[in-house]
């Protein structure tokens, strides 16, 4: 993990002085690369939507020339992908010196809380709050249903465990599934966790306390059953712990958190699990925004596909990729903004497309799930996998 | 006199959502100001006095035509504004009205691999373009220092400057015709004669150029056919540090002799330059303490030209007393140009204490055997700033640029960059910093420069110099003005060709 992380304590205390010096730093930018790289801006080719557009917003609210609620709807239009942060230049070279760099997704959510607070709900709120609660309302046996059929371990202490989250467990379980079978296959002696509450990003944008919350019962869950490292499969989640339980929580984890391809990638290396079955197909990999930009993972997934026998490879370098995403973002985004999110998903699958992919391959639920929709809709002729599936088929 | 337009009327903003589409157009503040400034100094403390009444994001140029038409049936002042990242203020409107943001029409609409052209829509940058030029093999060669973010449409209204000019030109020189909405509304195909792929025809007045450098003022371009170049196999940037900046400005007097077609870029930072990026820039490979002032050198060209010259250019750098810097700094640094040309957070007060500083640069087109003297005149007005107002302004160095298009020699790209704390500016600072902008400006028209290479000359500081500039062209060009924008609703108030209406 090389990311920065900054916790800025302006806009943690809402200090509005530091705040303002701080979206002067976007407002005064000659570059605005933030605009070339986000996915939403090159969407609709409105840098409203940019970390150039949401810091001058903010920036003219402590300056009195423009209102906070104004900034209601635009403020939907972050993905939190962070294409902004990584590259900016602020981030780029004052961030080895000052430890200063550019924290848009922070102060997007921010200012969502800040609107939250006084009752204030972007248009199309109630179908946010209906996925979310979807996911809040899931009972304790529809929430290990993915597993009746599977050794799994639960409750029992173990040094590994094994992190799945509502939305894998409940949407998209074949993930679970494979990846329980890989750990079992290869002998892993794991402990399988699943939250009693959903852990959302999107109550960082308007309920910090129920994150807070949600976040310590799941690490204390891992804690008591003495859990040395948490394996993630869910990349969002990755970042939730990896990234905001420190900056919200305000301490480190108490365990380690590895996602399953550099875990899995360390087991190759070894020679522990190894690729028995060929597998022909011209695959293309997706970098999930919340793996690659907000936690610089980009390698491992990479290199696993590429050691499949029968996998011909077609690279798209993960910087390029930084423009990428699949267009969910997480349901604040995606929910309110429907149709700009799927131009998004669409245009990235037809990049994968156009270098003759058959399949394109990711490493995210919600990517996953994203994609599927995206070809389901505009009708495009492509396979989307998870990574999971192809390495429990290439085991053989 | 058109007059300023702070709002506009609920009429008007339905008729341009059913142009553009609702979600098209934008009435909100904050949506209005982030569009009120470029990257030059800005006024802070009267940021909203630069507020468009409306945003409106054309896709098309029927829609743009729309636009413009309803404009001028109500007498509202139009903005049109690219990437906004011109150090000059082309993209601000000084009469609020209708902010016409062309960044939605970035489409590519034809690759020609086998005529090397590509048309494309004003709103694409040069690095989008490349991304999907790549695949063909092609090029287009525009490389300012907004190279990513910098519209095309931009670069012909502030007549780009490019880095890399010594082997592929300036925007000018990469353009070959385009269409433009002319304030009236009607649609004008400007280029080489009549022919859409045709580098240069002597039919008829080139009326080409008179659209560069425009700053908006004429008119709206919406299509555009550039020149693409074959990818170049070899690029080899080479840095040479010099003992002091008179070894090095006599170094480049020779380079300028040896006449290399591979040269695209010849670069001189002064003793001030290489003193700041020691003391404040990160991204600075340090070097020895000897290296008081720098050359930088970039090659493009096939291996075999490349290779050639190279050894060439070693030798007479050599010869001249350079020091190459190896290649840790002249790649990395090379590679890095594109993204410092905004470092907040690195200046200095008088006392040499860390403040929040933005870069600024001042530019202006000087011929070789005046630089010295402007180098002294130049640094000589920053410092009776920054010492009247040593938390406002601080001095970053110089670097001079080769400026000649397909020959780097004869004059130069000259600019100062100055940290300016912009937040904190009120109406004196202001004032201050645009006495200061003039200085700089009287000292180039002094030795017979022209205030502005690169960045355009709209601005307080620079505009009133104008007239004297450009002598009886400042006369036709009110003229011009005058019979394409009727109204006077095409950015008024730049260049001061209000006058023209009076």
């Amino acid at each position: 993990m090389t990311q920065f992380i900054s916790i800025k304590k302006h806009i943690k205390e809402a200090k509005w002085e530091g705040i303002a010096r701080d979206c002067y730093n976007q407002f005064a930018c000659s570059h605005k690369m933030c605009r070339t790289y986000d996915p939403v801006v090159l969407a609709t080719g409105d840098e409203s939507y940019s970390a150039y557009g949401f810091h001058t917003s903010v920036l003219a609210v402590t300056r009195g020339l423009a209102k906070l609620e104004d900034l209601l709807d635009s403020f939907t239009f972050c993905l939190e992908c962070a294409s902004c942060e990584i590259r900016c230049p602020n981030t780029l070279f004052s961030g080895d010196f000052y430890r200063y760099t550019t924290t848009t997704i922070d102060l997007v959510r921010f200012v969502r809380r800040q609107l939250y607070e006084k009752g204030l709900k972007p248009r199309n709120w109630e179908k946010v709050e209906a996925s979310l609660s979807r996911l809040e309302t899931v009972k304790k046996e529809e929430l290990i249903q993915w597993s009746r059929d599977l050794k799994v371990k639960r409750d029992v202490p173990s040094e590994t465990v094994l992190l799945i989250d509502t939305f894998t467990a409940t949407q998209l379980s074949s993930i679970a599934r494979d990846i329980t079978e890989i750990l079992n296959k290869l002998g892993i002696d794991f402990t399988v966790i699943e939250p009693d509450a959903p852990l959302q990003q999107e109550y960082l944008s308007f309920n910090v306390e129920l994150f807070k919350k949600n976040a310590r019962n799941l690490v204390d869950k891992a804690v008591k059953l003495g859990a040395k490292t948490a394996l993630i499969i869910n990349p969002h989640l990755l970042t939730l712990l990896a990234r905001e339980y420190i900056k919200y929580n305000e301490e480190k984890l108490p365990f380690e958190q590895v996602f399953f391809t550099d875990y899995l990638w360390e087991l190759y290396k070894k020679g522990i699990l190894k690729f028995t079955k060929e597998i022909n197909l011209r695959a293309a990999y997706h970098d999930p925004c919340n793996l690659s930009k907000l936690n610089g993972i980009f390698d491992s997934p990479r290199k696993l596909l590429k050691s499949i026998p029968g996998i011909k490879y077609v690279e798209e370098h993960q910087v390029l990729q930084w423009r990428y995403c699949c267009g969910f973002g997480n349901y604040i985004f995606k929910n309110i903004n429907q149709d700009v999110s799927l131009r998004i998903g669409r245009t990235r699958v037809e990049n994968a497309i156009d270098l003759g992919a058959d399949a394109l391959v990711v490493a995210c639920p919600h990517c996953m799930d994203q994609f599927t929709e995206v070809i389901r809709t505009f009708n495009l002729n492509i396979q989307i996998l998870h990574l999971t599936e192809l390495i429990l088929k290439a085991m053989g | 006199m058109v007059e300023k337009v702070t709002t506009v009327s609920e009429y008007v903003i339905e008729r341009l959502r059913k142009i553009v589409g609702d979600e098209n157009v934008h009435v909100k503040p904050h949506h209005r100001l982030l569009r009120a400034r470029t990257p030059t100094p800005f006024p802070m403390h009267v940021w909203d006095q630069h507020m468009p009444a409306i945003v409106v994001l054309p896709s098309t140029t029927e829609e743009v035509v729309e636009i413009v038409k309803l404009a001028n049936e109500y007498k509202i002042p139009i903005v049109p504004r690219g990437g906004g990242t011109g150090l000059n203020d082309g993209a601000v409107p000084l009469y609020g009205g209708i902010l016409v943001d062309m960044k939605r029409m970035n489409k590519i609409l034809e690759i020609d691999e086998d005529n090397m052209t590509a048309t494309v829509q004003p709103g694409i940058t040069a690095m989008e373009l490349n991304l999907v030029l790549d695949k063909y093999g092609l090029w287009f060669p525009d490389d300012p220092a907004s190279y990513g973010m910098s519209v095309v449409g931009g670069r012909i209204n502030t007549s780009g400057w490019s880095l890399i000019n010594g082997v592929s030109g300036h925007t000018r020189d990469l353009v070959l015709n385009f269409t433009i909405v002319l304030p009236t509304g009607e649609v004008l195909w400007v280029g080489e004669g009549g022919g859409k792929k045709i580098r240069k025809s002597s039919v008829g007045y080139n009326l080409k150029y008179l659209f560069f450098g425009a700053q908006g003022t004429l008119g709206i371009i919406t299509e555009i056919t550039v020149d693409l170049f074959p990818k170049p196999e070899a690029e080899l940037p080479a840095f040479f540090g010099f003992r002091s900046f008179d070894e090095a400005y006599k170094a480049l007097g020779r380079i300028q002799k040896i006449g290399l077609r591979t040269l695209a870029s010849v670069i001189l930072f002064d003793e001030e330059k290489v003193e700041f990026l020691r003391r404040d820039d990160e991204a600075y490979i340090p070097q020895p303490k000897d290296v008081k002032s720098i050359i930088a050198t970039a090659l493009y060209g096939s291996e075999v030209e490349v290779n050639a010259a190279s050894k060439k250019l070693f030798k007479w750098m050599e010869e001249s007393g350079g020091k190459y810097l190896g290649e840790e700094l002249s790649e990395g640094d090379w590679a890095s140009r594109h993204d410092r040309y905004h470092i907040p957070y690195h200046g200095r007060d008088g006392e040499g204490n860390v403040i929040l500083m933005s870069w600024h640069c001042e530019d202006s087109g000087i011929h070789y055997t005046a630089l010295p003297y402007i180098r002294k005149r130049w640094h000589e007005a920053v410092k009776k700033y920054r010492d009247k107002y040593p938390r406002i302004f601080d001095d970053w160095g110089m670097f001079f640029y080769n400026n000649n298009a397909f020959r780097p020699w004869g004059d130069y790209l000259t600019e100062i960059d100055i940290g300016v704390n912009e937040f904190e500016l009120n109406e004196e600072t202001w004032n201050a910093w645009v006495n200061l902008k003039r200085e700089i400006s009287e000292a180039t028209l002094e030795v017979g420069g022209s205030i502005s290479a690169a960045h355009g000359a709209t601005r307080p500081g620079d505009v009133e110099l104008i007239p004297k500039e450009l002598g009886g062209q400042w006369e036709l060009m009110k003229k011009i003005k005058k019979l394409l924008d009727p109204n006077n609703i095409m950015n008024p108030g730049k260049y001061l060709l209000d006058q023209a209406y009076r």
